[in-house]
Parts: C-alpha cells; structure tokens; sequence
C-alpha cells in the first residue's frame, strides 16, 4: 500500500470543472495530473474511491521515480478516454493480440527503463501497459538462444550440470 | 610434479561444502599455500590430495553458481512479480506458435513449436516459474513428443483444462493410435482439441469423438487428403457422448454421416463442416434445417459441398445471430439451403457456385430466385442494407456461351434485391472450366447488376491473368457503365494495364472501338457524372509489372508509371482525385513510386 498524506486544498485543487490528484514520487517528485487520466489505474480509482469515502483528499505516494511515473502518465494521457480491451478483465481475450504502433514506440526504450515501467504498470493496476510490456519484453527474447536470452536481460547460468540436464526439475536451494 | 604436503588436507572441510562465497574464500585460499609442502606424496597421499582438490573444485563451482544464482536475483527481470514472467513466457510460447503457422520456412525448418521451452533453461529462476505456471503447458500440449515428453506436459499441466494441437501435417508427423490414445485418455479434460494432418486413421478418431468431452470447447479436424481422407461417423454412436454441454466451435472436413441430431450441437457458435466433393449421402434438409433452428447462439456457418439434399420442405430455420454464412456446393443446392434459411440482414454471405452445362435455364432461375427471396426475406424488397455480399460465381462462369435468355432471367433478380443502396463487396473469380474469359466477365456483368451498388470490386488474379486473358477496354467499359458507388477497386497485371488509361476518362463511352486517349470529358456534365468510377477513392493493384510498356507516344515508348502519374494527375483535375495507391508485389522502381507520391497517397510494400 503506498503512504497517503494529508494536503491541503491549495495543493489540489478540488471539486471544479476538473478534478486533479497530487503524485508524489520515489524521488520526492509532486506531479499533479487530471483524475481523468489516470482512471486508467485501477490502483489509482480506488484510492480516489476512498477519498470520496472519507471527504479528504490525499497526496498519493508512490514507489517509483518521477521519470517512470511521467512516462506511465504519457501512457494514459495518449489513451484517455479510449477504451482498451486488456482494461476489461471480462472482455480481454486469451492469447495474443498485436502490439499497437504508438505503444511499440512508446516502449522503445532501455531494457531497464522497460522493466521498470512494466513494474509501476503493474502497480498501478494498468492491465494494457502491463500487456504491451509483457509483449515487448516477450519479443525481445522470442527466437532467441537461453544465451541470447541471458545477455538480452542480464542474467547468468547458474544451473548445475544435474539441473541442466533434468529440465523437469524444480531448482531448489 | 612433486607435491609437499606439509599437513594433510581434511577430506571434506566444512568451507567445501558451503555454497557461502566468504566461508569458501577463507576457508580454501587463506590456507591454500600452506597446504601442500615438500615430501613426496604416497600413491594414496596423492590420490586423496586429487580428491581434495577436486572436491574443491566442486565447492568452488557451487559457489560460483551461487554467486550467479544472487546475481540474478538482482537483476531488473528478476523483480518482476510471477504473474508477469509467466505472462511474458505465455506470450514467447503464443508468438513462436503464429510465427510457425505464418512462417514462410520449408516446413523442416520452421521454428520449433515448443521453442518457448527453451525460456526454462536460461536460469533457476526461470524454471522455477515455468514450471510452477501448470497453463503454459496446458495451452498447446504436442503430440509429436516421444510419449514421455507428451506425458511430461500433460503431468505439468496439472488440473488445468489442456488444448492439443496436431498441426504438423506438413512436417512429415502422421497421425497414430498412440497419439489418439493420449487424447482419448486426457479427453475429459480437454478444452481444445485441433488437428490436422496428411494421413488419417479415421478409426483413431471416431474413437476419440464418440466419448464424453465435457469440457471441451473447439474440436478442429482438418485433413489435408483430400480423396482418401473421408469418414463416416457411425449412425449407432453418440457424438462425444452426448456430454460436451462446453462444445463451442466444430470445424470438421469430410466427415460423413454428421450427426445433426446430436444435443451437443445446440450451443454452439461456429459450425463449419467442409467436404472436398460432394459425397453420394448428403443430409437431408429437414434434418439439418432442424438442427439450426435449435442452435440459437450460432455466429458462424459454413457448409461446404455435400449441401443437404433438396427437399420440398416448406420449413425454414430462422438462425437469429448468425454473422457469417459460407455456403459453397451445387447450384441448385446452394438456391435450396437459401431459400430455407432466415438469417440476420446484418449477415455477411460468401457464397460460391458450381454451375455446369449441365444445369438447365430453369435451375438457374430457381437459384437466382430463391438467392433474391433471401436478399428481400421479409417480402418487402428491403435489401440488406450493410452486408459485404461476396459473390464468387466460381464454374458458373463456365456456361462458356453467354444464354442470352438466362442471363435476360438472372437480370431481374437481383436488382431489385440490391437497388437501395445496399453497400457490397464482390469477388469475382473462376476457377474451373471457363474457356473464355470474356463471356465469363460477361456473365458476370449480365448477372451483377449488384454492381451498381457495389462498394467493393475485387477481380482475382484468376479471372484476369491466369488464363492469359488480357482485359480490354470494352470489360472495363462494363465495370465502368454499372458501378458508379465503387470506392475500392482490387485488381491485377492483366486486368490493370488497360484500367490505367481509363481513370480519368469519361464513362459512358460503349463502343470498345473508342480510342481513350482522345476521349474528353462531355461538355454539360459533372466530373462525377462523367468520369470513369467516379466514386472511386482507392485502387489496390497486385502483381503489376510497372516496367511494361503500355502504349507508344510518337517513338517514346511510355511505361505503365508514367502513364498512370498523368492519368491520375488528370483525374484529380477533373476534381475526382484517387486517395490511395495500394501496391502490393508489384515489380516497380523505387524511384517511380516516389514520382506517383506526387500526385497520390501510396501504400507500398516496398518489393521492387
């Protein structure tokens, strides 16, 4: 759960013609973004849902830096208002389904940036992000050796022989 | 080499047996140069120094895997929660599995189908998700593992409801009873069962779908024999038992005897059975009719040669939600099925004849009759107002001889079925045994009056190259005097070089004996009143050879793209400009697709 605080309404503004949240980063970055956009975030709705509930309104904390988090906003700023499949858990099929120009764009960054941005995605419940990550990561490694997948994303062999060669194993210890 | 041992080494020091890095580095290099002096080693002396050392080895290659194993724990992917990695994985396993079926490989060389595996030997970590995530095995459990490996799968699966896929048909795999003998074992728990493959042992099969499947959802059986490969289902045995209340989507190619009275038929939203030729025990129209009336959730319809034999049956099935209704047989039965089905106007049709010589004026009456009672169900003459209409006659163009008299009767009906405007794609191809390509656009034409409403025009590649037909003024002339509404015009080499002159050229121009080129737009009227398609906005062409020379300007020969760059810039002066150039597999310059970008929107595939 993130740390909520309390903020004054000279802070936020409140119940206008638009209705805006107050984020505050890892970095102690504050970024005041439009409610509307970030509906997206489930985690986000239902903190909202919650302010409604008790009348007062809250910084929300968040455990990601300010960079990932403009660019998680970028994400839901392109697609406010837009209704994507992957949000809705009853209509989202199985399998997969193609990687939209923009969000192949949009994703094109860093091997780490990605990972981090896949990571404040899920934490803030954005199904779609998630997915598109998940395919873009999925794309980085499909086709390729377990050695290219390794350098791809920076991980080692650390199997034994025994473990290498029974794949069927679970890797204990 | 002479080995000191100033004192013997312990066999197994507590440090050896650590897979602590710090515990290992104190233990065995703080003390290593004290541990072997100047006497000769004994035989055994050294036999259990080689021990030592390599128990050491061992030690220090744990650690060192430990040490890894920490690293990884670190590294970004690692942090990312379960649910994700297995996710990532389903996705490696989903793409690997379309690039193979879409791969342009010799089928030896497609990728592996269970390539994403390979996601379990990267690290410990990995594997450890993998195989703790029982749906990614459950979603294409392979047949064509030895069957410790199939069994492998199907253990890792656990409760999950599994899919089997045999889609290696073309991978030299053949279909056999120990492979029907995992399915039917597993059958109570499949959800998907999809198969395709050269040879059949129809006796496998009928084993596997006469027991219960009460999870199933999709059964595919596709062969691809096309003559040895039928089989009957037997009259006395139930179709998966009776018990597949899940039972969605069948697809089945050349299985006889089609239970039709079957109740696990009556949830489903797909049905698509589909015969290579017709077969002497065709079903009979009460049946099948009765059996979708109770499907009351079927989308999607195919039924493909081996139509129900004609019947005077004055009953109909009324199929509510039916979106998609692919019908491919004989001529009088397809007119047959039609007449007898009442589907939404919101449907889409793809229907294909096989009309011979042998069917008679009266038959064709009948279809044609019965195909616009379909159009105009309510009686009414209401068209259906926003169907694609995909009408490919198929052998229907083989009539050769245009009937002057058939085509006077098909004329009048389906004008009125499409004359409100009702927006229609149509795909003209033969196939079969028409000898004159001319008469077989005739034919079309004569019978297309749904041009007029048409919205979409594809000409196959067939219909205007295949038989080294090349169209000429006078076909477009057809196209042009009917299809006034047509926005998308799809069309290939032979059929295009001529089309080319024609674009901003008048319309009503009917003697084929015209020279285009001096053609000039009629005084009086409007470009959209005179142009040649004048509603059109989009032409695809495919396969067209833009270094061929179209025509002779004084002693310059002009090529295609220059001809096509003026035509277009003159259209698009006569206030109908084309919006879109879509080329596909053309044998085209680059350099002249940039000059056409001057005048037109392109969509290149870039293939020179």
């Amino acid at each position: 759960m993130p740390t909520i605080v309390s903020v004054d309404d000279s802070t936020v503004p409140g119940e206008g013609s638009s209705r805006l949240l107050l984020l505050v980063s890892s970095d102690n970055k504050h970024i005041v973004v439009e409610e509307d956009i970030m509906s997206r975030s489930r985690f986000i709705s239902k903190q909202v849902e919650g302010f409604e509930a008790t009348s007062q309104r809250h910084a929300i904390l968040l455990p990601f830096s300010s960079f990932v988090l403009n660019k998680v906003i970028e994400y839901c700023s392109h697609y406010r208002g837009y209704y994507l499949l992957e949000d809705d858990p009853d209509a989202a099929p199985p399998g997969r389904s193609p990687v939209r120009e923009w969000d192949q764009e949009f994703l094109d960054v860093d091997r780490n940036m990605l990972l981090r941005i896949i990571k404040a995605a899920h934490y803030l419940e954005i199904k779609s992000l998630v997915g598109s990550c998940a395919r873009a990561i999925a794309d980085m490694i499909r086709g390729k050796t377990t050695e290219e997948m390794r350098e791809i994303l920076g991980v080692e062999n650390d199997f034994t022989p025994e473990e290498e060669h029974s794949p069927s194993s679970k890797c204990t210890g | 080499m002479t080995i000191i041992a100033r004192s013997a080494p312990s066999p197994h020091p507590s440090w050896i047996q650590s897979a602590n890095p710090e515990t290992f580095w104190d233990g065995a290099v703080g003390s290593r140069a004290m541990r072997y002096g100047g006497t000769a080693l004994s035989h055994r002396a050294l036999a259990e120094a080689q021990a030592g050392v390599k128990a050491e080895l061992a030690a220090m290659h744990r650690a060192f895997l430990s040490l890894r194993t920490k690293h990884n724990a670190l590294a970004p992917i690692s942090r990312l929660p379960v649910e994700i990695m297995t996710r990532i994985f389903s996705l490696v396993a989903c793409a690997e599995r379309a690039g193979r079926l879409t791969a342009q490989h010799p089928p030896r060389k497609r990728p592996a189908m269970l390539g994403w595996i390979k996601v379990t030997f990267v690290c410990r970590h990995w594997r450890n998700i993998a195989l703790g995530s029982p749906s990614l095995w459950a979603a294409n459990i392979s047949l064509t593992l030895r069957s410790s490996g199939t069994k492998a799968m199907i253990a890792r699966a656990k409760a999950v409801p599994i899919t089997f896929e045999f889609l290696d048909r073309d991978a030299g795999f053949d279909f056999n009873s120990i492979m029907a003998q995992c399915i039917t074992q597993n059958l109570s728990r499949t959800k998907v069962l999809r198969l395709d493959w050269i040879h059949i042992h129809p006796g496998s099969i009928l084993d596997v779908i006469i027991r219960p499947a009460p999870l199933l959802d999709t059964l595919d059986i596709v062969v691809g024999s096309p003559r040895k490969s039928i089989f009957a289902f037997p009259s006395n045995a139930r179709f998966l038992g009776d018990d597949a209340p899940q039972l969605r989507h069948v697809l089945l190619h050349n299985m006889i005897n089609f239970p039709w009275a079957s109740k696990v038929l009556q949830h489903l939203v797909s049905l698509r059975l589909i015969y290579f030729q017709a077969t002497k025990s065709p079903a009979r129209l009460e049946d099948v009719l009765m059996a979708l009336q109770k499907m009351k959730s079927l989308q999607y319809l195919t039924l493909q040669n081996n139509l129900p034999q004609p019947a005077d049956s004055s009953t109909t099935a009324r199929v509510p939600h039916l979106v998609h209704l692919d019908v491919r047989g004989r001529l009088s039965s397809c007119g047959n099925l039609l007449r007898h089905l009442e589907v939404p106007n919101t449907a889409s049709l793809d229907l294909e004849m096989d009309c011979s010589l042998d069917d008679s004026n009266d038959a064709l009456e009948s279809f044609f009759s019965a195909f616009n009672t379909f159009l105009c169900r309510d009686g009414q003459s209401t068209p259906i107002p926003t169907s694609d209409l995909f009408l490919q006659c198929g052998a229907a163009a083989g009539v050769g001889t245009p009937n002057p008299n058939f085509i006077a009767r098909a004329k009048r009906s389906p004008t009125t079925a499409t004359s409100a405007g009702a927006e229609i794609n149509l795909l003209f191809s033969h196939r079969t045994n028409a000898e004159d390509g001319w008469s077989n656009l005739s034919f079309m034409m004569a019978v297309c009056d749904l041009l007029s409403s048409a919205h979409t025009l594809t000409l196959s590649a067939d219909i205007v190259g295949d038989d080294g037909h090349e169209w000429d003024v006078g076909e477009w002339l057809g196209v042009g005097q009917r299809a006034a509404s047509l926005q998308i015009l799809r069309t290939s080499d032979k059929a295009a070089r001529v089309l080319c002159f024609g674009l901003s050229l008048c319309r009503d121009a009917r003697s084929a004996e015209t020279d285009w080129r001096d053609m000039v737009k009629r005084p009086g009227l409007g470009a959209s009143e005179s142009l040649f398609l004048p509603a059109l906005e989009c032409l695809e062409l495919c396969d067209v050879n833009f270094h061929a020379t179209v025509t002779k300007k004084g002693a310059a020969q002009l090529r295609f793209h220059e001809e096509m760059k003026a035509r277009l810039m003159a259209r698009a002066r006569a206030g109908a400009p084309l919006k879109k150039l879509v080329l596909r597999e053309c044998h085209v310059d680059k350099a002249w697709v940039d000059e056409l970008r001057e005048v037109v929107v392109i969509d290149w595939d870039g293939r020179e």
